[in-house]
């Protein structure tokens, strides 16, 4: 792509008409809402129809009985012959990972691990809602006349989209003290968009490899390319290819805009390398703007009227000053990584990583193959990859030991949850109120406390912004932050000044943990501060001061695992109720003093940890 | 790995003495490639004299020449120099130091003192930089802090990771006598106990001085036996059911738990609880002077808290202070935020020479407090920017972090080693690597540290 000099030079006189005062009195951005202050790139894509019809195929495939031959031994390269690939393809089946695993599962003679519906609901909750389901979603959401519908339905929700925004948060690293928060809006409603099916992957990479939330992270040009790389190949890039990609940055360059509501802001600004005085593309150095190794393109831009005429930003440009045109143009460099196929390769690896935990797409090179083609049959609506994974065999198998084979396609994938997921898991089914986490805003009390000897006082504008947020504030105007201190203790919500987000299992986390249930739970029956009501620990119906006998310790066994494991109790733990009863001391022991316990035990028990 | 500035060929060099030490050392090696280096090959002279760490980050980039290199031109330090200040300081102590509305009758009376004061027992390094060996300074938010935080952008050992894993040896001998020795602990951002492969094991824990009271009891002790039981068969049988790959996941949950039995007791002790207003001296201070002393910030609570924790064998605390990304407003909005951070400094010196040490001696005869940044600021030749304030880029102004030093191990108090021309700043002394600062830290609480940053050496400078 090249701009001759002629036509940048009309692109700046229609920008400067057309914006003109109107942008300059922009400066006052009266009117920006406050309970939506994005403004960017994003808004100016995915304002039409959804990229595909979201009918995706390959929801129902059934689980195929192994080929009747001896299974390979459990580790390395599973070889498929003629007769293998002969039979996966007798199979008919329509999901592409279950086409692309089969000669190195079913075809090869292994048997997938079968698992029932509160293991798959669980998990599949998990990962696309961001929480465990309740008893009722299990036996609803769950039960539909095909698993794809079940899945479909959970991808046309909010919380699959917050799942996703909360992903790329973290990987673009939003801090509202690095860039411009309207921008980590803008760029949340891009995914948003994504995730919806309203923009296409490789749009989605072009917008977000130029927009101001990446270029004003990083310093340099080779820095910018380096992140996009990263980004959207899954790899750094060589030195050649950040050097040459780089010179397709050459125009970002970072400064602060005073913002009428919140004060001086970092944020992308636009200069203008390559032209002559006159704004002529100069043969001189216009090589600094030209990348040549993948094809000969160039981005030249000339300097208008919009550019500062003084001060420590003079001769640059702020980007939220930028035509639609000019974005686009900005936008070469992702578009030049979006036509390698290692970057749909990346897109289908990264999301089975998500899902399954480890790279399926390179231990079992078929199903990457067949996953991309997937992504392009529905024009890169990257729903159709979280489809095509959330019901495909390898999914849904569980995690018990019942195949003992080493391949871990031939097993359910079991992950650590995120701290997110965790508590919010916890608040939905003991009712307790922390607060939340908005990821947009790493740290919002910047606009809630004014500082009295500032010249900069933030007004109502702001504090409506933070109450609009997923951020909570109380009846006295104070910020709730329960819920983040714990998070980010444990290693979420994070404030992003570098990557903050961390899942591990270390002493003092377990025992932050344990803390916590024993608080919630009060096993000791001691009155602790956010205690469970007792009513939400009993079956319906049962009083607390009921005298504990085996059935009633049963039901309420029965009652917790429901509540909080999602499934209902097995023999085992039946068992173990009816022993714990006739141990519970001092007798007789009512129905709430052996509950608290019980909950102490289910919800600190590592089930609640992994799934 | 300190550096010189060399003013025939106007560059820094790094140290001869260093490189022909190397330069040796190599050669040894190459000769016997089985030779065992000692790592005391790269002690100093102040190895294993600090038991104690507390450090802190002045968060968002910090103006350095308006503190702690303050006797340079005023577009560098618009705020002048503060007044009172102890003789035998070499050091330009900045206006902003002696601001000191945080010095209340009350804590004046409790022996306080301000800042200026005590400058005399500061010693301040007034060009340490992330690399002083390139073009300009890293002045970004991102890979400064990175560097900042684990000494190199994208770094994948946070420095206090390094810590605990250079203690490991002196932590299992304690624990093979019986004595829990708890780990250095981070209060602030977590990327400083990045760590992965064989240093995952010893990334440092995040609290803060809320966090403690969840910490605050031993679940046997408010279990009943059979919930005890019940419990434990929750997790067994969880674990015993999953698939043999899987079994390491859940079973390291599990150890954790037990492990967390051996915390048990440090966390339940009362002095722990900082909030409780006890008026019951511990090592010599009551938690009710302590909050009178430091106040109750979340910062405060955190220092409170690190107090605390070192009594129970924690090497190490980091926290995060301030927010000091002041691109505009600084010139009102510095002297009123740097207040806490004043009363900090001034707390710490009161209380830790007061607080006795259980092995002898105050806490200040073994506890080092340092204060960095992940990089300065500059105002590109003016006092403030257009909006009052200040930016970051790649000139001197945003370069040298000009670092505080203080503490019983620090023999050096009120000097300063190196330093800056008053006109533009350039280094006319030893510039010091960030890399080689931390690890005369590591090397001065006693850590093994052979393994990390093996182009930097940590200086002898500080002890000299």
């Amino acid at each position: 792509m090249k701009s001759t000099a002629s036509n940048l030079r009309t692109h700046a006189l229609i920008a400067a008409a057309a914006l003109g005062l109107t942008l300059f009195g922009c400066r006052a951005v009266e009117g920006i809402d406050p309970s939506n202050p994005a403004r960017g790139p994003g808004a100016l894509v995915g304002n039409g129809a959804p990229v595909s019809d979201g009918n995706f195929a390959g929801g129902d495939d059934q689980v195929p009985a192994a080929r009747d031959t001896t299974p390979p031994s459990g580790e390395g390269y599973v070889p498929c012959d003629v007769a293998c690939q002969s039979y996966c393809d007798s199979l008919g089946l329509d999901n592409p990972i279950n086409r692309g695993v089969c000669p190195s599962m079913w075809g090869a003679g292994l048997a997938s691990t079968p698992i029932d519906r509160p293991e798959a609901c669980r998990r599949l909750f998990v990962d696309m809602v961001g929480r465990f389901p309740s008893p009722s979603e299990v036996n609803t959401t769950c039960n539909r006349t095909s698993w794809g519908e079940t899945v479909k339905e959970l991808l046309a929700t909010d919380e699959f989209l917050l799942v996703n925004q909360r992903r790329w948060a973290d990987k673009l690293l939003y801090n509202n003290r690095t860039v411009n928060l309207e921008r980590a809006y803008d760029m949340d409603d891009l995914v948003g968009k994504a995730y919806s099916g309203q923009v296409a992957w490789d749009l989605f990479a072009s917008v977000t490899a130029a927009h101001p939330i990446l270029t004003r992270r990083h310093d340099t040009d080779g820095d910018r390319a380096d992140a996009t790389f990263k980004l959207f190949m899954g790899r750094p890039p060589y030195a050649s290819e950040r050097s040459d990609l780089g010179r397709l940055f050459a125009h970002w360059t970072n400064g602060y805009f005073d913002h009428p509501h919140i004060g001086r802001v970092p944020d992308a600004f636009i200069q203008y390398p390559c032209v002559t005085e006159n704004g002529a593309p100069d043969p001189e150095s216009e090589g600094q703007c030209t990348s040549i190794k993948w094809g000969h393109n160039q981005i030249i831009m000339a300097p208008d009227l919009r550019a500062e005429d003084q001060g420590e930003q003079e001769g640059t440009m702020w980007s939220g000053y930028l035509t639609a045109e000019e974005w686009q143009e900005l936008q070469l460099p992702g578009r030049l990584l979006t036509e390698q196929t290692a970057f749909w390769e990346f897109a289908v690896d990264e999301a089975m990583e998500q899902y399954f935990g480890y790279d399926l797409g390179t231990v079992v090179p078929e199903v990457r193959h067949e996953m991309v083609e997937y992504l392009l049959q529905y024009n890169g609506d990257i729903r159709s990859v979280h489809f095509a994974i959330a019901t495909s065999i390898p999914y849904l198998q569980s995690t018990q030991a019942l195949n003992p084979e080493s391949y871990p396609w031939t097993y359910g994938p079991l992950k650590q949850i995120q701290v997110e997921p965790w508590l919010d898991s916890i608040q939905r089914t003991t009712g307790l109120q922390m607060g939340d986490c908005d990821h947009r805003i790493s740290n919002p009390e910047d606009y809630l406390e004014n500082d009295d000897n500032a010249e900069f006082e933030f007004g109502g504008w702001a504090f409506a912004m933070v109450k609009n947020s997923r951020w909570v504030i109380d009846d006295e105007r104070q910020l709730v932050t329960g819920y983040r201190n714990l998070a980010r203790t444990l290693g979420g919500c994070p404030a992003n000044e570098v990557g903050g987000r961390f899942t591990t299992i270390s002493i003092l986390n377990t025992a932050l943990q344990e803390g916590m249930m024993v608080d919630l739970c009060d096993p000791g029956v001691a009155g602790t501060d956010d205690q469970i009501p007792t009513e939400a620990l009993l079956p319906e119906g049962m009083a607390g001061n009921t005298a504990l006998s085996d059935e009633v310790a049963e039901q309420i066994v029965a009652r917790q695992t429901r509540l909080f494991l999602s499934r209902e109790p097995n023999q085992e733990e039946l068992d173990e109720a009816r022993l714990a009863a006739a141990a519970c001391t001092p007798a007789p022991c009512d129905a709430e003093s052996f509950a608290r316990p019980v909950c102490f035990a289910v919800l600190s028990s590592a089930e609640m940890l992994f799934y | 790995m300190k550096y010189r500035f060399d003013k025939t060929t106007k560059r820094l060099i790094s140290g001869r003495r260093r490189f022909l030490q190397g330069a040796g050392a190599v050669a040894a090696a190459t000769a016997l490639p089985h030779l065992w280096i000692p790592r005391q090959a790269r002690a100093t002279a102040g190895f294993n004299t600090a038991k104690h760490l507390i450090y802190i980050r002045l968060a968002g980039g910090f103006r350095f020449p308006t503190a702690f290199n303050g006797d340079v031109g005023a577009e560098f330090n618009p705020f002048g120099l503060a007044s009172g200040i102890a003789s035998g300081t070499e050091w330009g102590v900045g206006g902003i130091l002696g601001e000191n509305e945080w010095h209340t009758e009350e804590l004046q009376g409790l022996g306080l003192k301000t800042v200026p004061s005590i400058a005399n027992e500061i010693c301040v390094l007034p060009c340490v930089d992330h690399e002083p060996l390139a073009g300009s300074a890293d002045g970004n938010h991102n890979t400064g802090l990175e560097r900042f935080l684990t000494g190199y952008v994208g770094g994948s050992t946070g420095i206090f990771t390094m810590i605990n894993y250079g203690l490991r040896e002196r932590v299992a001998a304690a624990a093979a006598d019986g004595q829990i020795l708890l780990p250095a602990i981070l209060m602030g951002n977590a990327s400083m106990g990045r760590g992965a492969g064989v240093y995952a094991a010893f990334r440092p824990p995040v609290m803060s001085g809320d966090d403690l009271d969840r910490f605050g009891f031993n679940t046997d002790s408010v279990l009943p036996d059979w919930a005890q039981s019940m419990t434990r068969s929750y997790d067994e049988r969880y674990r015993d059911r999953q698939n043999p790959s899987h079994y390491n996941t859940v079973d390291a949950y599990l150890q954790s738990r037990e492990a967390t039995k051996a915390y048990s007791e440090i966390f339940a002790s009362e002095e722990l609880k900082v909030q409780n207003g006890s008026q019951e001296p511990f090592d010599g201070i009551s938690n009710a002077e302590l909050e009178t002393i430091f106040g109750d910030s979340g910062t405060a609570r955190n220092i409170r808290l690190a107090l605390r924790l070192f009594h129970y064998g924690c090497p190490a605390v980091y926290l995060d202070q301030g927010g000091y990304d002041f691109h505009s407003d600084e010139e009102m909005g510095l002297p009123a935020r740097i207040q806490d951070f004043n009363r900090l400094l001034s707390g710490l010196h009161f209380a830790l020479k007061k607080m006795q040490h259980p092995e002898g001696g105050t806490y200040w005869d073994h506890t080092l407090i340092v204060a960095g940044s992940e990089f300065s600021r500059t105002a590109r030749g003016s006092g403030f920017n257009s909006a009052r304030g200040s930016d970051h880029g790649g000139d001197n102004s945003t370069r040298w972090m000009s670092m505080p030093l203080m503490g019983g191990p620090i023999p050096t108090g009120g000097r300063r080693i190196g330093e800056t021309a008053k006109t533009d700043l350039a280094a006319t002394g030893p510039v010091f690597s960030y890399r080689a600062t931390m690890l005369t830290l590591m090397d001065m609480l006693g850590c093994d540290h052979s393994e990390f940053f093996p182009a930097d050496d940590p200086f002898e400078d500080l002890f000299v």
